[in-house]
């Protein structure tokens, strides 16, 4: 039996509580919490999968599909604005939001135009940002599109 | 007792901030950051992790494993070594790709370029594994 509580206990007092440890323990405790706690943004990413450049000449007679492109294209004052459009009929989606809603409503079951994994082509010009690529790039994933890919220059 | 919470609370939180310290040996850079987000965590294995790093005077450098290749023929032939020198050793290796939101597409382009020559030279029978880094914001 440790002194204090012998002691205690020959007064005829109860059991007393040690504020200093605890306190010692509420501020490790405290310090933990806010150590472990990770407050700025998570760093993820997106997978893309380059194919090898000799891929195609493996099956000649494999038909591909025409893809659907995207380009992005700087535009504002200093190119840090950037504009997207969509080969073919349909009209240019105004923001990447735009894009994403119009590419959800298009893809199968919803829309009938695509498969969820028709190829989507993204072509950014050469000054864009790579903010705009990205964000283009994540409207087409989070549409549910799986055959995502960047057209280089080259 | 109260000693011993003590010394293994210390010790825990010692080895939170050396992981973190560890953690943050890449550079930092202002990354996009699309809403909603479509991205996923990356997947764990090997990956040689490429940052595109823009100075003040706006001169861009790739950075792999803190040597800084520059953005030209020169630094990209460099850079083509060693990813064709790690797809040999491992196939599987992803090539992580961060780049700053207000970086230029024909810097980071030629990435993409150099990691699938870099696939095809390494005699990949699989397409490259490509990760584009992007933050995704928590809520509340």
């Amino acid at each position: 039996m440790r002194p204090h509580a012998r002691a205690n206990r020959r007064r005829g007092g109860g059991v007393a509580l040690q504020i200093a440890p605890m306190i010692d323990v509420v501020f490790l405790l405290l310090m933990y919490f806010m150590v472990a706690t990770d407050f700025s943004p998570a760093e993820e990413v997106f997978r893309l999968d380059l194919p090898n450049q000799s891929v195609g000449a493996d099956d000649p007679l494999q038909l591909l599909d025409e893809p659907l492109r995207i380009r992005v294209v700087a535009a504002g004052a200093q190119g840090k604005q950037a504009r997207m459009s969509i080969d073919g009929p349909w009209d240019a989606p105004g923001s990447a939001e735009a894009l994403r809603v119009f590419l959800y409503d298009a893809v199968l079951p919803r829309g009938s135009l695509f498969l969820s994994d028709h190829p989507i082509v993204i072509i950014p010009s050469e000054q864009v940002g790579w903010g705009h690529v990205v964000a283009a790039f994540n409207a087409a994933v989070a549409a549910g599109c799986t055959n995502v890919t960047l057209e280089t220059p080259s | 007792m109260t000693s011993l919470i003590d010394v293994v609370f210390l010790l825990i939180v010692f080895f939170v901030l050396v992981s973190r310290i560890i953690d943050e040996d890449r550079p930092r850079l202002d990354l996009p950051a699309p809403t909603p987000p479509a991205t996923v965590i990356a997947s764990p294995g090997p990956r040689a992790v490429i940052s595109v790093v823009t100075d003040e005077a706006d001169v861009s450098v790739y950075d792999l494993a803190g040597i800084a290749y520059p953005a030209d023929q020169s630094g990209r032939a460099a850079l083509d070594v060693v990813l064709v020198d790690l797809l040999r050793r491992d196939g599987s290796t992803a090539i992580q790709i961060r780049a700053g939101r207000d970086t230029p597409w024909d810097i980071v382009a030629p990435l993409l370029d150099g990691a699938r020559a870099a696939g095809t030279t390494a005699g990949l029978a699989h397409p490259v594994r490509v990760q584009l880094a992007a933050l995704r914001k928590r809520g509340i």
